[in-house]
């Protein structure tokens, strides 16, 4: 498999967008501990100041048609910095991969199968994205516009079910906040889930068409933030105070279903919807760090990578954290600050500099 | 192709040796597995522990018909043991059940009446954690302890606990009383002013038969119960909470009785702050029909119509009134007026919410109720002989 | 270093099969001699002493100047017309005048005596022995280094008959038989286009079947002709029985369990896959003709959809996909259910189903895989026996097993449920049994080991599969991933057949509009029909 070898076109790169986002839904609820019932409101917010850095993630991608960004590194840094950003770049991927796996194993272990131990998810998990990585980028392509329809469905019709337990008085008063806790609510909401679509930028090189890439991206931002909104409100009007002290409140609000006698107890379709949005994150995850590392490395194909890399991000999966509340300790206090620099800084001014040096240069048709 | 060999050995030998690792860990055999369906919480007669009592079913009793079979025994298991905590104790009861208890199908928390009275939330904090616990459990408290009122025979159906639930679930049919779930009960906790309530249940005994009762709701304090409504209380509870779904009315009219179906019932509340005086203003809306009454006079003339809204409006406000009155009395904000205020009023809510105990028992409600009578049901005049003027 | 010793292996393959090319033309390249004795050796030689080669030596003209001889193979050929339009004409009708040679009186014979059609010239030995194999009747003439291979089979075959694997109510009845001529009639009398084209080929070094690509001219994209192409060519082997063989040389993904290789016996159904921009292969011997490329979607399609009305059409083909999902994953998920999620059944249900497992000494898992095995071979068994043996099986299949099994407690009544409906959905989507019935297994599999997690990861892991499998270059979920609005008109429901204006886009894209104009509404005069 050549790195560049699958060809996606603009829809199929919304909804890999989309679903990539909705594959976060569940690690931020600790959002919910800081902002309470005006998470809705830093999920917004968050949405309306993420736009620009979207489109300007879209914008280096269209500028530097066809390459990714460990080559955007090397022409605009120049091949020594652009090498170390690249790799600062590679450690932050693989970290994600790493960190989305282990939340896989988490929500496995604590809601749907609580004795079996963390590493079986894992595991099983990582090869199945194995699989798919190896098959390139095409197949997770193709399958994304049924995760995001799947889980629009899932989303949609349990809000349906739930209509007579939603109370929207539990929104009241609206921003209540301090300031200071609204900020960084809106920090993560941005961080997290919104802003971590900057690693498209080594997907976006395999458009079969960059014409229209800022709607499509921008496209798929919007759906991915507006099921995450939609999440947010039906789990606080439906759960109230109480969705604040629950692990994953999703989870718990569709446990409420109770329609007749039958119809009931059909969390596990929340289940299987956060799994396969999950998959998509991770197959991404899987495939950017691969193609990035192959890229740095000058491979031809990144397949030799595949087992290691999975297998050292298994493993990092299991001994990263050691417990959840450190996980989230660390997630609202330091990762959120970690990832700054890769989702703020460096692609608005590889933006800016690319502008002012007029960059790429052609050399006939090639782009150097 | 020796090389496509080798890698197919190798998966095979993977997946033999994945079969022998894996496999056992959630695994449960559905007729092995103890199902739970109702938990009871008491204090143990030490007075340090606590004791639990566990519902088990017997799905081989279940087999058959209902009641065709009396000839077996009972069709649930009581299963009682004591431990420091709640989980301490479940897990006790593996001396005796047969495997680890399965607690997912749980429908019922009976909490006995000394553990309500000394504080709830220590002991349902297990069960907000454990995975299993399902938000829709029913969460009722014992007028005694909660051995007795699983220990009632049901008439009905064959499980205990299962009849609580159908019990607690009919409540709503005469609106004395309401399912609290478990979900509700934890944001009653979570709340700064608003008192939690729980429909109370009581077992009347006879020499022979056994019944359950659900007589009125339990008031908690912060998690502590400290008093019971009556079933008129309950029902003034009701009409503010907005959870009235039918019920009957009955009024004096004229020397008889009326009796009124409740069709429809709507609240508003809106606290107004004036000064330092705080009103919450209730409105009610209320439809009804006449289903019964004892006069022979004819009512359905506009006169009597309007005279029987007046008094209509009299018995749904003394209802609420007793409720309100006996919250005051005890000071709990059973009503949630409290979180109105918060609702509406957020930057005067801190000073307010760390005053509440102080303002609660003076707090002014204003009630207004408007409501209407729809019909006279299948008749419109009482069958006594008509003269014809 | 490595690229030179390839470059080296390389070399020597060509040279072997350069070499190789030019024995098989020396053998071709025997010629008649003009001797018959000579010639008659030969052939007795090449053909053996089997006694279905007739040889038959006459004299020809009512002279009896020539000596020739008429080589068939007994049962191929039709005897009524060998002996009235060659045997009666060559003996009694040819008069010659001496100076003819040898030579032209082969020639005279062709032209003036013969009334045969398509008789051929053949000179070199192979392609006599292949004309006698194919039925044809060689006449040999003494004096002459040629032969006439006259064509006159006739051999006993089946008549059309409706097709036992896609019996219809609504539609064409006639099924493919295995003779290749006449499917392809069949198919001409369909398709009345000069567009049809085909392409002969006859594979397979022992049986010499005949294989022959039918498809669109101006439809079909002219580059999957040439990977058929290429692919056929690519196929050395000695015998082609059934189209299956062919299947098996051609597919795209050879260990799939998923057919990526579509086929049929119905010539409707061929028709309009030819006219969607597919291809078709004829093989004879076989009544199921192949199509390509497959879809995985083609599976759930039927013709009966697209003769009855749409809402009901549309309606069995979300039953269809409905049994799809039951088939494979029903005793998957009773498994996982039972075992793992007890959580997720409704209480009362749960009761009862904890009653029924009550007393069964297997775990759910063993209960279903026994189950199941004990279905296939049910169902194995029933297929090859005769009709009335058959309903035997079935008897003893659902009386002992199912009752008995239950009263004596060994398999809970739930499980006997599901067995059953995965059972009876599987029989839905007919094309599919056979992979359906392993991913059954894999399912129950994955369910046994992981529960629910394990569920959806197989799932996810054919998803994928499924995804990245192609077949002729055109991606195998196609109107569903990657999504093609115009393709759903024809997916999940079936639209009106005249709101389909294009064809699938991948397969037709070369011609992609089928009809320009939809459907119209009543004219005006409509009203006035009956008003006279």
């Amino acid at each position: 498999m050549n790195i560049k070898e699958g060809k996606i076109n603009n829809s199929q790169l919304m909804f890999l967008v989309a679903s990539f986002m909705l594959g976060t839904s569940t690690f931020i609820h600790f959002m919910d501990t800081i902002a309470f019932h005006d998470s809705w409101l830093a999920i917004l917010t968050a949405f309306v100041i993420c736009i620009p850095f979207v489109l300007c993630y879209s914008a280096l991608a269209k500028r530097f048609q066809g390459k990714d960004l460990i080559q955007i590194n090397d022409i605009i840094y120049g091949s020594f910095l652009g090498k170390i950003i690249s790799i600062l770049y590679i450690v932050y991927f693989f970290l994600l991969l790493s960190l989305n796996l282990k939340g896989l194993g988490d929500f496995y272990v604590g809601y749907v199968m609580p004795e079996t131990p963390k590493p079986v998810f894992i595991i099983i998990f990582a090869l199945v994205c194995a699989y798919t990585v190896g098959h390139g980028l095409e197949p997770m392509a193709r399958i994304s516009h049924l995760t995001v329809t799947y889980a629009i469905f899932v989303i949609t019709g349990t809000f349906l079910l739930l209509y007579s337990e939603v109370d929207f008085t539990n929104f009241l008063p609206i921003f209540e906040l301090p300031i200071k806790d609204f900020i960084q609510s809106v920090h993560i909401v941005a961080a997290i889930p919104f802003c971590e679509v900057m690693v498209f930028l080594m997907v976006m090189p395999s458009l079969n068409n960059f014409g229209e890439v800022n709607k499509y991206m921008l496209l798929g931002f919007a759906l991915g933030a507006l099921c995450l909104l939609v999440i947010s409100v039906r789990d606080t009007s439906v759960l109230g105070t109480s969705s604040f002290i629950s692990n994953n409140a999703a989870y718990q609000t569709v446990r409420i279903i109770e329609i007749g006698e039958f119809f009931t107890r059909i969390e596990i379709v929340v289940a299987m919807g956060i799994t396969i949005c999950l998959f998509i994150k991770i197959c991404v995850l899987y495939y950017i760090t691969l193609a990035s590392i192959a890229q740095l490395l000058k491979l031809k194909s990144y397949k030799t990578l595949i087992i290691p890399i999975g297998g050292i991000a298994i493993i990092i999966a299991f001994i990263a954290y050691d417990s959840i509340v450190s996980h989230n300790y660390s997630a609202k206090n330091y990762h959120v600050f970690y990832t700054i620099p890769y989702q703020f800084i460096i692609p608005p001014v590889s933006l800016l500099i690319a502008k002012l040096r007029r960059l790429p240069k052609r050399k006939g048709r090639e782009l150097i | 192709m020796k090389k496509r060999m080798i890698i197919l050995f190798k998966i095979l030998i993977s997946t033999v040796i994945l079969f022998n690792l894996t496999g056992c860990w959630n695994a449960n055999e559905l007729n092995t597995l103890p199902i739970v369906v109702g938990i009871g919480i008491d204090k143990a007669p030490s007075d340090e522990e606590v004791q639990v009592v566990a519902q088990i079913i017997k799905p081989q009793e279940l087999q058959g018909s209902l009641g065709s079979s009396d000839g077996g025994g009972e069709a649930y298991w009581n299963l009682t043991s004591t431990g420091e905590t709640i989980f301490d104790a479940i897990r006790e009861m593996t001396h005796e059940s047969s495997g680890r208890l399965y607690t997912a199908h749980n429908q019922i928390i009976v909490i006995g009446n000394k553990i309500a009275s000394e504080g709830v939330q220590k002991y349902l904090d297990f069960f907000m954690r454990a995975h299993e616990t399902r938000p829709n459990t029913l969460i009722v408290i014992s007028s005694n302890t909660s051995t007795e009122i699983l220990d009632t025979k049901p008439e009905l159906t064959r499980i205990p606990a299962e009849s609580i639930t159908r019990l607690s679930e009919a409540q709503e049919i005469q609106s004395h009383s309401k399912k609290v779930t478990f979900q509700d009960f934890t944001n009653y906790l979570m709340s700064k002013t608003t008192s939690p309530v729980a429909p109370l249940i009581t077992s009347l005994k006879d020499k022979e038969t056994s019944t359950l009762k659900i007589e009125g709701m339990a008031i908690f304090k912060g998690d502590q119960m400290v008093g019971q409504l009556d079933e008129s209380e309950s029902r003034g509870l009701l009409w503010v909470t907005g959870d009235i779904k039918t019920g009957a009315l009955v009024v004096p009219y004229k020397n008889e009785v009326v009796t009124l179906e409740i069709i429809n019932a709507k609240r508003k509340i809106t606290p107004k702050i004036q000064g330092d005086n705080i009103y919450i203003h209730v409105e009610i809306k209320e439809e009804g029909k006449i289903v019964e009454q004892t006069s022979k006079e004819n009512l359905a003339t506009l006169q009597d119509f309007e005279e029987l809204k007046k008094v209509q409006n009299e018995a749904i406000k003394s209802e609420i009134l007793s409720a309100l009155n006996k919250a005051q009395e005890l000071n709990t904000d059973i009503f949630g007026f409290g979180e109105e205020i918060h609702k509406k009023y957020k930057e005067e809510w801190k000073e307010i919410s760390s005053n509440w105990d102080k303002i609660f028992p003076s707090i002014e409600v204003e009630i207004e109720i408007q409501s209407s009578i729809d019909s006279t049901g299948k008749i419109s005049h009482p069958a006594v002989p008509q003269s014809l003027e | 270093m490595f690229n030179y010793l390839k470059k080296i292996i390389h070399y020597k393959k060509a040279i072997t099969k350069h070499t190789n090319n030019l024995d098989d033309e020396k053998d071709q390249g025997v010629s008649l001699t003009s001797h018959l004795d000579e010639n008659l050796n030969m052939l007795k030689n090449i053909l053996g002493n089997s006694n279905d080669i007739i040889i038959k030596l006459l004299n020809i003209g009512n002279n009896h100047d020539y000596k020739g001889a008429l080589v068939y193979i007994d049962g191929l050929v039709d005897k009524t017309m060998l002996y009235e339009s060659i045997m009666r004409p060559l003996q009694n009708e040819m008069s010659c005048s001496k100076d003819c040679s040898n030579l032209t009186v082969l020639d005279r014979i062709n032209e003036r005596l013969l009334s045969s059609t398509n008789i051929d010239n053949v000179s070199k030995i192979k392609l006599l022995i292949d004309n006698i194999l194919t039925g044809n009747t060689v006449l040999l003439l003494d004096g002459s280094n040629q032969a006439l291979a006259i064509p006159l089979q006739k051999w006993e075959k089946r008549s059309i008959e409706q097709p036992v694997t896609e019996s219809v109510v609504r539609g064409p009845h006639q099924g493919f038989t295995e003779t290749i001529s006449t499917n392809i009639t069949l198919l001409r009398r369909i398709i009345k286009n000069p567009d049809l084209r085909m392409e002969s080929y006859t594979i397979g070094d022992q049986t010499n079947t005949n294989v022959c690509i039918v498809y669109m001219k101006d439809i079909v994209n002219p580059k999957l002709i040439t990977e058929i192409n290429t692919r056929l060519d690519r196929i050395k082997t000695d015998a082609i029985l059934e189209s299956g063989y062919i299947e098996a040389f051609i597919e795209d993904a050879p260990y799939s369990i998923f057919a990526t290789v579509g086929n049929c016996e119905k010539p409707d159904k061929v028709a309009s896959k030819i006219l969607e921009g597919r291809a078709a292969i004829f093989v004879d011997g076989s009544p199921f003709v192949l199509t390509v490329p497959l879809l995985f979607i083609e599976n759930f399609q039927s013709t009966e959809d697209y003769y009855s009305r749409p809402y009901f059409s549309s309606m069995t083909r979300l039953l269809r996909f409905v049994s799809y999902f039951i088939t494979i994953l029903s005793p998957g998920i009773y498994v996982a259910l039972t075992t793992y999620h007890q959580e997720l059944i409704p209480t009362q249900l749960l009761f009862t189903m904890a009653a029924g497992q009550y007393g069964i000494p297997f775990p759910s898992a063993i209960e279903t895989l026994i189950m199941l095995i004990i279905f296939d071979i049910l169902r194995e068994a029933g297929i090859r026996l005769p009709k009335p043996v058959g309903s035997a099986v079935s008897i003893v299949g659902a009386l002992v097993l199912g009752e008995s099994a239950v009263s004596a407690g060994l398999i809970s009544p739930f499980m006997v449920i599901i067995v059953a409906l995965t059972a009876i959905s599987s029989f839905v989507i007919s094309s599919q049994t056979d992979s359906a019935a392993i991913l059954r297994y894999f399912f129950l599999l994955l369910a046994g080991l992981f529960g629910a997690f394990g569920l959806i990861m197989g799932f996810l892991f054919i998803l994928v599969y499924l995804a990245s499998l192609r077949s002729f270059g055109t991606p195998y979920l196609l109107p569903i991933s990657p999504l093609s609005m115009s393709g759903m008109k024809d997916t999940f429901i079936r639209a009106p057949i005249w709101a389909m204006l294009k064809r699938p886009k991948t397969i037709g894209k070369y011609n992609l509009n089928r009809q320009t104009e939809s459907y119209m509404k009543p004219t005006e005069n409509n009203r006035n029909i009956n008003d006279e």
